[in-house]
Formats: structure tokens, C-alpha cells, sequence
């Protein structure tokens, strides 16, 4: 199984995305947003998929219910849902899915909410699409779904418009809106990213109870590792349109296999530590209209020698489920504390 | 650190900011947002203040009236040994400001003690002892002179010496400018000398900051985000200011970048012995550069201490719950969290008494009838509470 990995291999993956690739046509040229990302999402796991911008993480995950803008497609790759094949799947068929067992919440409600319609209607319209609910009977859905959000006076909320709700309010009617149809994965963009942080920790307080009630899988696409290590039961870290490392949570944090996450991880103040310094990883995060050539990230790490600048290493399974795309993890794993006295 | 004796810098007292909400044909004032209400603090030659808070707290308006980007609606803010709060205000205001921090103050004094020297032994505060000698020895006209005199060169002044640098780094520069004059800029403005050592300074400043001097020539949009922030930093640098105020500067970079600004400022800071105050919404990038640190919450200061002290022993409701919301990077830390209850009321219309009682976990009913003041509760470490101390997890 190259590239992919398997928690518990006796389940099947709810979501199987192989060798992936998506390209942009932009004035400047094509852009290879994804070069052959492959992983797995199974049945009421949070998987994090974690990157900074240009990493290509968002675009990974829109892919899989082939979300892309005009000018994006998929130029290779398989994505199964289920028993289905995604790819395959004319628009109609695949307006069926969207919204109804795979749906999504963005970073900025108030853009992806329609801001001349009610979220009451929002929720409605998705009931009566999906789930084929008279008016009355999606009304009242919609209402005991807002009160699940934790959206205090439903039926007074449900009619008001998505500017009269305050940022908090609004990623909460957007989650009722995306939990409508009880869809067996979420796909969260950055969803607390826009919001401060008392009220980032009642949104990922109430995505963990929602969770469980619904059963469902979650794609979490985040910048912030500390929110990572909150959710995620697996992390896949993306660099340059590829996926540099994948492992469970706790494997992931504590014994990070590539220079990437390695630096990240101690690139990041903390309120729980007193740093003196923090690692800083030199240059600048790449343009996707230029990525280098041979591993993407050589240009910026500590370890890298000329077989790094030619040659791209293929993401190797380094232990069971831990998968790491290097050269020198031995080297790394030998001067990575010589690299941070030096950066002090 | 913290020393009574050290240079102060900045000092701002009982800062006020409200922006009217006008409505109708007549644009009457109908609401006073209270932006910023009635704050305090002192900044050290060397020391890093921190304010931090959600979003309509009031910090990013507290630097912003500092700076005099808004005009205060209260308050006094004393740059070095100078009160340069009438130095923005149009001449009406100012002689009206005068009269009534200084004349109708001192002029009361006297009647209490006496003589001008009794009045001059009671004040506190060295520059009140200043301007008071100023005003015996020469009057209402002098203390009035000595305030608003060659207004031009007194502004040129505060802003070489009170520099700014924005969250974005794509909108703070001049995008038809090389980066040479935006550097350059101030230099030139205050004469700081020759076309040749301006260059010479701006290369110099270029390497201190981490950027090539090759790049002199060269214009904004030819730089990264990062590298903006580094111009940024190094236009601020460049005319030597007293203090240097910070709005969100590495909030808007990749995480990788903000370590490497981060960074910088540490440096920058330890190197060059600056003082700045840092704004910033993440609490953990703020405990990394800061040495004090004031917690703000809906326009007001909810605890003030140095960084140690707020961490070891958050004494505020807020500041005890604001740490606890912070996701830690480690997901064997199972941490036990309060989660606040609502939004963050919104400065319109603020909650009588103290402003965090409707979200507050141990709130009473004193809580929602009186205001709390800033006490200084142990050394350095104010809070406005009425229950300091009393809310841990």
C-alpha cells in the first residue's frame, strides 16, 4: 500500500483518496496546487490536515467533492467514497452527495452564508432538497438543529439574516446547515480561524459533541497545531502539494519524522512553555508557480544536502502508519538538537 | 526591570476613546461607542508592554489614539518628559485641555496649600512638578507657550519618536515607492543627514532586519509578506523613535514566517534596547516578546503585571479563562477548560457595573451594579476586579 495508510486495517475507509493530483490555469501559468496526495478517512475519525498557505491542504480536501473554482481540475487520481467513484459521477449525481453525506464548513460564515436570505431558509432549503421535508416539518428540523448548535431563542434566530449574528453565532448556523442531512463526513476549512479564542473553544467544544452524536468523520484543514492536537485523532502535513508526513496524533506531535514538522512544531510560541527563542525555519513558504525541484522543502532545511535539491523522496511508510517524505531523517534525528542550541 | 526609579517613556492616563453613532438627516449623535474607557498604564525605556484581548477590546484603538491616529476623548499621554496630548488638538481644544489639567488644577492647589512651593511638594508625578514650576514662574500664557509653541517642529517630533508597524504588510507600504525612500523617508524628513548616509543607513538597516542590500532599489510588491514585515520593521527603526508601537505585525504571516519576525523583534529589542508596545489578539506570541502585559476586555484593563506574574497567577476571571481557551500544541495535555458562556457584549452598549459580569463564572450581584476599579493587588499586579484571585480551574 504505497502512500496510503490504514489505522485499523480490517475497516474499510470511508473516504479513499489515491494519488491525486490538481492543476489551476492562471494568467501566470499552471499551477500544481496537488502533486499525488494520498490518504484515507475512516468512519467517526477527525483527520488534520495541516499546512501553511500554498500547501495546497484546502484544495486537497475540496477536491473530494470536486469543489474546485472554474479554472481547478483534477488531472489524476482516484477519490472513492464509499462504493462510489467520485470522479466518475455526473453533476446531478454528485449534488446528491455534497451537502447530504459530505458537507462543509468554511473559515468565514459570513461569506459563505447568502447573506439575503434568512439562515432559517439556508437550513429549509437544503431539508427540503435533500431530505424531501414538507415546509413545516423542515421548520422544525431546523429549529431543534439550531438548538443543538447552541444558537440561544431558535425560533426567534431562525428568521433573522446572517449580518445579525455575530461571527460566533454564524459559524454555529453554519454548522446546523452543514449537519442538516446528518452527512457522514464534515469537512471544516479552518473554521475557527476568523473567531477569537473564548469563542474558538466553544465552536470546537461543540464540534467534538456533534461528533459523537452524528457518527460522523471530520476533515479538519487547519493552520494551528494547537488545535490539531485538540481534534484530531490523525494528521497528514502537507508541503509543496505533497503530503511530507502522516501519523496518529500523539506519533505526530512527539516524534516527528520530517524536518518540516519538526520545525514547525518548534517554530510556534507557546503559553505553556517559556522559550527563549523559538526556531525560526529560514526562507520564505514556496509560490506554487515555482515549487523547487527535486524535495520542496530543501530550500528551507536544515539538513538538506545535493541529493535533496535533485531528487524528491517518496513518502515511505518509516514505521507502522507513520509515514515520512525524507532523505535524512537519521540526520535529522542526530543534529536536530544541535540545529536548536545553534538557533539560540 | 521594573524598577520605580527607570525611565518611563509612556505614560497614558485615564485614556479615553468613544466614536460617536450618528443617525438621521441631521447626523445626530445618537450612541458613543466606548472603545477605550479610562486607562492607564507606563511603559520603561527597554520594556515591552503587551495588550491583548479579543476583538473590540480596545487595544488596537488604544495604539491608535497613542499615536494620534484618532484624537483622544480623555486623557493624557506623555511621551518622554513631554505632554503632547494638546499638541494634535486644534487650538480651542488645547487652551481648554490646558486650563483645565493644569490652571484650574494648580490654581486649586494653591488655594489648599498656599504657597507654589506647597503645591509643587505635593504632586506626585515629575512632570505635574514640571509644568507646575513652569506655570508659578511664568503664568497661564507660559505653561500655554510652553505647550503649543512651534507646533510643527513638536509634531515632527512625536512622530519621528512614536513609530508604527501595521498588520498588513501589503497595505502599510507605499506601493510607487522604492524601497530606499520608504525606508529613507523619515530620515530625510528630520534631516538625519545626507542623501549618501541616508543610503548608507537604509543598506545598514536592510541587513539588521534581514534583508538583502541589494534590494534597495526595489519596490513592495517584489517582496514576500514576510520580507514586507522586515521593511516594516526596519522603517520604523530608522529614525531612531523612543517607542515603537506594534498592531498585530505577525498576525497576518504563515506560521513558519511569524517565528522567523518573532525572532527579529526579540533581537531587535535585546540588541537595541527599544521599548515597544505590542498589540496582538494571540496570547501566546504576546507572553513570548512582552515583559509586562495588560489583559483588555470591552474598552477597559481587566489585570496589568508583568508576564511572570499574569502566568503564574492569573488573578482576573478573564485573564484565567482567556488562558484556558488556548489550544496547547501537545495532545497529551488534557487541559481542563472554562468556556465561556456568549459573545463578547458590544462596546455600544456595555454591561453596567463591571464589563465581564455577564460571562463571568463567579460573578455577583455587586458585580453587576459596581464598576471595579484597578486595584494594584500585589506588587506590579493590578486587576479590576472585585473578587481577585478567586476563579481558578
Amino acid at each position: 500500500m504505497k502512500g496510503g495508510q490504514v489505522l485499523i486495517n480490517t475497516k474499510q475507509p470511508l473516504l479513499k483518496v489515491e494519488n491525486l493530483h490538481v492543476h489551476f490555469k492562471t494568467e501566470d501559468g499552471i499551477i500544481k496546487a496537488v502533486n499525488g496526495v494520498n490518504f484515507e478517512l475512516f468512519s467517526g475519525e477527525t483527520l488534520a490536515i495541516v499546512g501553511e498557505s500554498g500547501s495546497g491542504k484546502t484544495v486537497t480536501a475540496l477536491s473530494t467533492i470536486r469543489l474546485l473554482d472554474e479554472n481547478g481540475w483534477i488531472s489524476e487520481g482516484k477519490i472513492r467514497y464509499k462504493d462510489i467513484d467520485v470522479l466518475a459521477l455526473s453533476d446531478n449525481q454528485l449534488r446528491k452527495i455534497r451537502g447530504k453525506e459530505i458537507s462543509m464548513i468554511f473559515q468565514e460564515p459570513m461569506t459563505a452564508l447568502n447573506p439575503v436570505f434568512t439562515i432559517g431558509d439556508q437550513i429549509i432549503e437544503s431539508l427540503e432538497l435533500h431530505l424531501d421535508m414538507g415546509k413545516q416539518e423542515a421548520r422544525n428540523r431546523a429549529i431543534e438543529l439550531l438548538t443543538k448548535v447552541g444558537i440561544p431563542e431558535p425560533e426567534r434566530r431562525i428568521d433573522q439574516y446572517p449580518h445579525e449574528l455575530s461571527g460566533g453565532m454564524r459559524q454555529r448556523a453554519m454548522i446546523a446547515m452543514a449537519l442538516s442531512c446528518n452527512p457522514s463526513i464534515l469537512i471544516a476549512d479552518e473554521p475557527t480561524t476568523a473567531l477569537d479564542v473564548t469563542i474558538q473553544a466553544q465552536i470546537l467544544e461543540l464540534m467534538k459533541e456533534l461528533q459523537k452524536e452524528f457518527q460522523m468523520s471530520i476533515i479538519f484543514i487547519t493552520h494551528d497545531l494547537g488545535v490539531v492536537a485538540e481534534m484530531a485523532d490523525r494528521a497528514i502535513v502537507m508541503y509543496g502539494g505533497e503530503v511530507v508526513e502522516s501519523a496518529d496524533i500523539i506519533t505526530i506531535f512527539k516524534k516527528p519524522r520530517h524536518p518540516y514538522t519538526w520545525g514547525l512544531m518548534n517554530s510556534i510560541p507557546r503559553i505553556d512553555r517559556d522559550e527563549e527563542r523559538l526556531l525560526s525555519i529560514p526562507g520564505v513558504v514556496p509560490n506554487p508557480l515555482n515549487f523547487p525541484k527535486g524535495c520542496k522543502f530543501s530550500n528551507r532545511c536544515f539538513f538538506a544536502d545535493k541529493k535533496c535539491i535533485e531528487e524528491n523522496p517518496n513518502l515511505e511508510e518509516i514505521e507502522a502508519n507513520h509515514f515520512s517524505r525524507c532523505w535524512h531523517i537519521d540526520r535529522m534525528l542526530r543534529e536536530m538538537h544541535k540545529v536548536k542550541e545553534g538557533e539560540r | 526591570m521594573m524598577s520605580k526609579n527607570e525611565k518611563v517613556i509612556l505614560e497614558v492616563e485615564h485614556l479615553k476613546k468613544y466614536f460617536p453613532v450618528r443617525a438621521g438627516i441631521f447626523k445626530k449623535i445618537v450612541a458613543q461607542v466606548q472603545a477605550v474607557d479610562d486607562i492607564s498604564f507606563k511603559v520603561h525605556e527597554g520594556e515591552t508592554l503587551g495588550l491583548v484581548g479579543e476583538s473590540g477590546c480596545g487595544k488596537s484603538t488604544t495604539g491608535m489614539t497613542i499615536l494620534r491616529l484618532y484624537e483622544p476623548t480623555f486623557g493624557r499621554i506623555i511621551l518622554g518628559e513631554e505632554d503632547t496630548t494638546p499638541w494634535f488638538m486644534s487650538n480651542n481644544e488645547a487652551k481648554r485641555y490646558i486650563n483645565k489639567m493644569y490652571v484650574e488644577r494648580f490654581d486649586k492647589m494653591q488655594k489648599k496649600f498656599g504657597s507654589s512651593e506647597e503645591v509643587i511638594n505635593h504632586l506626585d508625578k515629575e512632570i505635574d512638578r514640571k509644568y507646575a514650576d513652569i506655570y508659578f514662574k511664568q503664568g497661564a500664557t507660559g505653561i500655554r507657550q510652553n505647550l503649543l509653541n512651534n507646533l510643527t517642529e513638536k509634531r515632527r517630533y512625536f512622530r519621528k519618536n512614536a513609530q508604527v508597524i501595521f498588520q498588513d504588510p501589503y497595505s502599510s507600504l507605499n506601493p510607487r515607492l522604492r524601497i530606499i525612500e520608504i525606508i529613507g523617508e523619515g530620515m530625510k524628513v528630520n534631516k538625519m543627514g545626507s542623501n549618501n548616509e541616508i543610503r548608507d543607513r537604509v543598506a545598514h538597516l536592510m541587513e539588521i532586519v534581514g534583508l538583502s542590500k541589494d534590494y534597495i532599489y526595489r519596490y513592495p510588491h517584489q517582496f514576500s509578506g514576510g520580507q514586507r514585515q522586515r521593511i516594516g520593521i526596519a522603517r520604523a527603526l530608522a529614525v531612531n523613535p523612543k517607542l515603537i508601537i506594534s498592531d498585530e505585525a505577525v498576525s497576518a504571516l504563515d506560521v513558519s514566517i511569524q517565528s522567523q519576525i518573532i525572532n527579529l523583534l526579540v533581537d531587535l529589542k535585546k540588541e537595541y534596547g527599544l521599548t515597544f508596545v505590542f498589540i496582538a489578539h494571540d496570547l501566546a506570541v504576546v507572553k513570548h516578546i512582552s515583559d509586562k502585559i495588560a489583559v483588555m476586555y470591552l474598552g477597559k484593563i481587566a489585570e496589568l503585571s508583568t508576564k511572570k506574574d499574569l502566568f503564574d497567577n492569573p488573578l482576573h476571571p478573564y485573564t484565567v479563562s482567556l488562558m484556558s481557551a488556548i489550544p496547547i500544541p501537545d495532545p497529551e495535555v488534557k487541559k481542563k477548560r472554562v468556556v465561556l458562556e456568549g459573545d463578547v457584549p458590544s462596546p455600544l452598549n456595555p454591561p453596567k457595573g463591571c464589563r465581564f459580569h455577564p460571562r463571568c463564572p463567579i460573578a455577583k450581584e455587586v458585580c453587576s451594579k459596581e464598576e471595579p476599579p484597578l486595584n494594584e493587588v500585589e506588587e506590579n499586579h493590578y486587576v479590576s476586579c472585585f473578587f481577585p484571585g478567586q476563579f481558578k480551574i
